[in-house]
């Protein structure tokens, strides 16, 4: 068909075929830059929407308990709270320091005032040495306060306010605070702080929990067995559920 | 034309070409993007993960270091890799010098800004996050591509 066209006919025509593909080109190199835009924006959300998924899973794994560590037994040297001859002892290894340790806090004060009749609370020194520094400070504070009856409100006092004194390179200014507001008799609570016997007390326990292979805070024995993939900030329901079923054996 | 090229300083052969070296800024991006979002999500569901001797992700994420004004680092990390991506694709679709130059600077502040939050970790905490560390490492190596992306743009004018 195209014999029977003029030269200049034929230009044109093959000029209009150009046209065309270059508009078609055009349009495909729009099309993918558009692609490319919304492409990214759409992988992006799903990234976002699979870490959501990935982080709520790993925070909805349930309790278990083990028994592969054998805690010590309670002795008249522990620091406790509660009935000694309690059916349900439950004993937490914890370092001032330690913001899971912080924020378990509220959580197990909760349970200590609700089964105060029924369970024995032990609390176990595991300073983090090598990676909070100010964790052995911290305990010689509360131990200082506990040859004077007030473990348990420095305990309180430091947890309440862990983030205050945390990273301070003089932390002993607060615990001083937190002693002069439990009305201690503060030469007594210095020299029991300074004392190298107190320090021995706490560094003695860290090395027991050491040796007891434990690798973190807090970590929770409830009648010897250790309570696996608990979290810190919910876990009310998860320990009482335990602590429950102790007490019916 | 050609002398003003000759005067140049002769930069050694580069070794990938443009479009590679913005596809290795994306690819590095996204991970880091990936790694940044995961530690913001951690932060608003309130995440308090234990404290262990094996590493110390917790006391580097909840040291007062971790927010700024109450805005976690990793969510401005987020920012700061979809801001990398939204400039490598413009300056792969317009061809223009100007996102290149945008991208060394932007990439230049984040490895700044990288060499002092491995500073706290090694010197002030004393802790290192893993996550952290893994951003710090993501920085470096965009930054040199950037820089690399931005020489052959220089070379290429």
């Amino acid at each position: 068909m195209e014999e029977h066209l003029t030269k200049d006919q034929r230009k044109a025509l093959r000029q209009e075929e150009w046209k065309k593909q270059l508009q078609k080109e055009q349009q495909g190199k729009r099309m993918s830059k558009i692609l490319w835009w919304v492409g990214g924006a759409a992988l992006l959300a799903f990234s976002v929407w699979f870490l959501v998924v990935v982080v709520n899973s790993s925070n909805s794994q349930s309790v278990s308990t083990d028994t592969s560590i054998k805690v010590p037994g309670v002795t008249s040297k522990d620091i406790s709270e509660g009935p000694t001859n309690a059916k349900v002892v439950m004993v937490e290894y914890a370092d001032f320091q330690c913001p899971g340790c912080g924020a378990a806090y509220p959580t197990l004060n909760k349970l200590e005032s609700e089964y105060k009749d029924k369970m024995l609370f032990v609390y176990r020194y595991f300073p983090l040495t090598q990676i909070h520094k100010n964790a052995i400070a911290s305990a010689k504070a509360s131990y200082a306060a506990y040859l004077q009856g007030k473990f348990w409100p420095m305990h309180d006092q430091l947890f309440a306010n862990q983030q205050t004194w945390a990273e301070s390179d003089n932390p002993t200014t607060y615990y001083d605070q937190y002693a002069q507001a439990l009305g201690l008799d503060m030469i007594k609570y210095h020299k029991d702080f300074n004392d190298p016997a107190t320090e021995k007390i706490v560094k003695d326990s860290e090395q027991a929990s050491l040796n007891l292979g434990l690798s973190g805070t807090p970590t929770i024995f409830i009648n010897g067995q250790q309570v696996m993939g608990f979290n810190p900030l919910n876990g009310y329901n998860d320990l009482k559920k335990i602590i429950d079923e102790q007490l019916k054996k | 034309m050609s002398i003003t090229k000759d005067a140049l300083p002769v930069f050694p052969r580069l070794p990938f070409s443009a479009k590679y070296l913005s596809y290795a800024v994306l690819v590095l991006a996204f991970l880091g993007f990936l790694d940044a979002t995961y530690l913001s999500i951690l932060h608003f569901q309130n995440v308090i993960p234990p404290c262990s001797l094996a590493h110390g992700c917790e006391t580097v994420l909840t040291s007062k270091y971790a927010t700024i004004a109450g805005i976690p680092i990793a969510l401005i990390g987020s920012a700061f890799y979809i801001t990398i991506m939204i400039l490598t694709v413009l300056g792969l679709q317009t061809k223009n010098f100007l996102f290149t130059n945008l991208l060394m600077l932007i990439t230049g502040t984040g490895l700044i800004i990288s060499i002092g939050l491995v500073y706290l970790q090694a010197f002030v905490l004393h802790a290192f996050c893993q996550y952290c560390l893994t951003s710090e490492v993501i920085n470096f190596l965009i930054f040199d591509c950037a820089w690399w992306l931005w020489r052959r743009y220089y070379k290429e004018d």
